[in-house]
């Protein structure tokens, strides 16, 4: 993702170390090393009250305690487990609903009214609904994750089941595949980018929406998620568990992005069906 | 190219029924449905094709040479009359007439090229080892054993034209069914193409169904030649060109002259070929 193959003209003699010829490894955690310094000279130099603010230190104490107490990774773990059932949920309708648009001139119909419907509703706002018809519980928070992930993911598969090189569904048709292996060894590997970048789409729409809606009303289970963790310790003046909790968001929003980076190098950036940014 | 002796025993060889044509074209009108109107592209068609023939169609564009191929690969059914292959009239597509298409990218792209080649015959009931055995073979004879780890983007256009038609004669297709394979193609990879292909169509003696609106390309690579005229066309004429002789004959440069008359090329349009 960060490596670019630009054939680069020779380096003049004597030019210095160049930041783009760093490999990536370093060049990020170098600028997040800077960000740390940057927070570490405003917590020294402007002291802010420790009711508002937390200095790095402090923060990365929080969060070694959070991890090793087991109470953080309690609580990201109840987060990610909502969080994945609720987007496969999303990803399940998705895929039934591409299905039908695809088959279908009604079903397309439909595909294209919901999701100019509900695609710009922010996830957050179905939750009062939700909490009505399902109480304070995971069905909300499922509900709620589900309607944020369906769109972004019903909008890329389209986009990928439509735009299906016409050529090798013939080749397909040609060497004898039926209807479904079509569907599963052709129409599925050639619709695989576009159905990568909706779930991607789904995945931070849903972190973003579950974070809130544990904000708005916390309990999941016994001890809550990641957004009741931060919430509770805002009410508790624990600020650097605030921070903690903020971090870890992070930390995970980073994971994610390189796994999903490496699943594409694995096949679509291999395949050159993608090109690598 | 290598020509190994044991591909060279194939399938075209077979016999099929009572030794009647490979591909019977008869009566055939074919044409589109727009949203109200149907658009004929060929008014009516007659021809045949032997066991182990090359025959060419050749036409100007919007002759509706294309969609003929299609109707014979099973992708557009006749307006009226009917198309046989070995005998059989209903046609849905499928790997006994196996197409080479003009498009680059009709290989799979999440496919290397073995697997390109092997993938359709496991779809067509082929063990594992057999087909990747088969592939290999084939992927020799099309002169691309080096390249059997790539991915499709990473080869050449030519290439890519190669790993179709291997793809293509794995399946040992009753008939081989080629659109304007070289079409896309740069003036020297086609002619190298050209050769090459001629020379393993005459290995494997496998009967060619063959689309092009070049002169020369029917020349080298057909024996005989349905000229379609019009359009919607008809066939205006069929030529049998066994024994025109190589390029530079004067056999070859008259039929050269025959066939712009027949396909009523004014000037010197067909110069690129």
């Amino acid at each position: 993702m960060a490596t670019r193959s630009v054939a680069v003209p020779a380096r003049p003699r004597g030019a210095r170390l160049r930041w783009g010829r760093l490999p990536a490894w370093i060049r990020y955690p170098l600028l997040v090393l800077a960000l740390i310094g940057v927070w570490q000279a405003y917590w020294v130099i402007k002291d802010p009250s420790p009711l508002l603010f937390a200095g790095p230190r402090e923060v990365a104490e929080a969060f070694w305690d959070g991890w090793t107490d087991g109470r953080l990774a309690r609580v990201t773990w109840t987060t990610l487990k909502i969080l994945a059932i609720g987007i496969g949920i999303g990803a399940v309708i998705a895929l039934l609903l591409t299905a039908f648009a695809a088959l279908t001139q009604v079903g397309e119909d439909l595909l294209r009214m919901l999701v100019a419907i509900l695609n710009p509703l922010p996830g957050v706002a179905v939750l009062p609904l939700a909490i009505l018809w399902f109480g304070l519980n995971t069905n909300a928070l499922l509900f709620v994750i589900a309607n944020a992930a369906i769109w972004p993911i019903a909008i890329n598969l389209d986009t990928g089941f439509k735009t299906v090189n016409q050529t090798i569904v013939a080749v397909g048709r040609n060497i004898g595949l039926s209807s479904a292996r079509l569907v599963t060894d052709v129409l599925a590997p050639a619709a695989l980018p576009h159905a990568i970048s909706g779930l991607k789409t789904a995945w931070a729409f849903g972190w973003r929406t579950i974070i809130a809606a544990e904000l708005v009303f916390g309990v999941a289970g016994a001890e809550g998620g990641l957004g009741t963790y931060i919430n509770n310790a805002k009410l508790f003046l624990q600020i650097p568990q605030v921070f903690a909790g903020l971090v870890t968001i992070a930390v995970l929003g980073m994971t994610f992005e390189l796994l999903f980076g490496a699943l594409e190098r694995r096949t679509v950036v291999r395949w050159g069906m993608k090109t690598s940014r | 190219m290598s020509v190994r002796g044991d591909v060279a025993t194939p399938a075209a060889a077979r016999t099929y029924g009572t030794g009647g044509p490979v591909l019977s074209v008869d009566r055939v009108r074919l044409g589109y449905w727009g949203r109200r109107h149907y658009h004929p592209a060929i008014e009516e068609a007659s021809f045949e094709v032997a066991a182990r023939e090359r025959l060419i169609v050749i036409g100007q564009s919007g002759s509706g040479k294309s969609t003929l191929l299609k109707a014979v690969a099973g992708f557009l059914p006749p307006a009226g009359g009917t198309i046989a292959v070995a005998g059989r009239t209903t046609l849905a597509p499928g790997p006994d007439r196996a197409v080479v298409f003009q498009e680059f990218d009709q290989l799979f792209p999440w496919r290397n090229v073995l697997q390109n080649v092997a993938y359709p015959l496991r779809v067509n009931g082929r063990r594992r080892r057999d087909a990747v055995a088969r592939a290999r073979e084939y992927l020799e004879l099309t002169g691309l054993s080096h390249a059997v780890d790539k991915y499709p983007h990473e080869l050449s256009g030519g290439m890519k034209q190669r790993v179709a038609i291997a793809r293509a004669l794995a399946l040992e297709p009753v008939i081989l069914l080629m659109d304007e394979p070289f079409g896309s193609l740069d003036a020297i990879t086609r002619a190298r193409l050209q050769r090459e292909l001629h020379g393993i169509l005459e290995r494997t003696q496998t009967t060619l169904f063959f689309v092009t609106h070049s002169i020369d390309e029917a020349l080298i690579l057909g024996e005989r030649i349905v000229v379609l005229h019009g359009s919607p066309s008809v066939v205006r004429q069929i030529v049998d060109v066994r024994g025109v002789g190589p390029p530079d004959s004067p056999g070859y440069a008259e039929m050269r002259i025959r066939l712009r008359e027949l396909l009523a090329i004014e000037g010197d349009e067909d110069g690129d070929t």
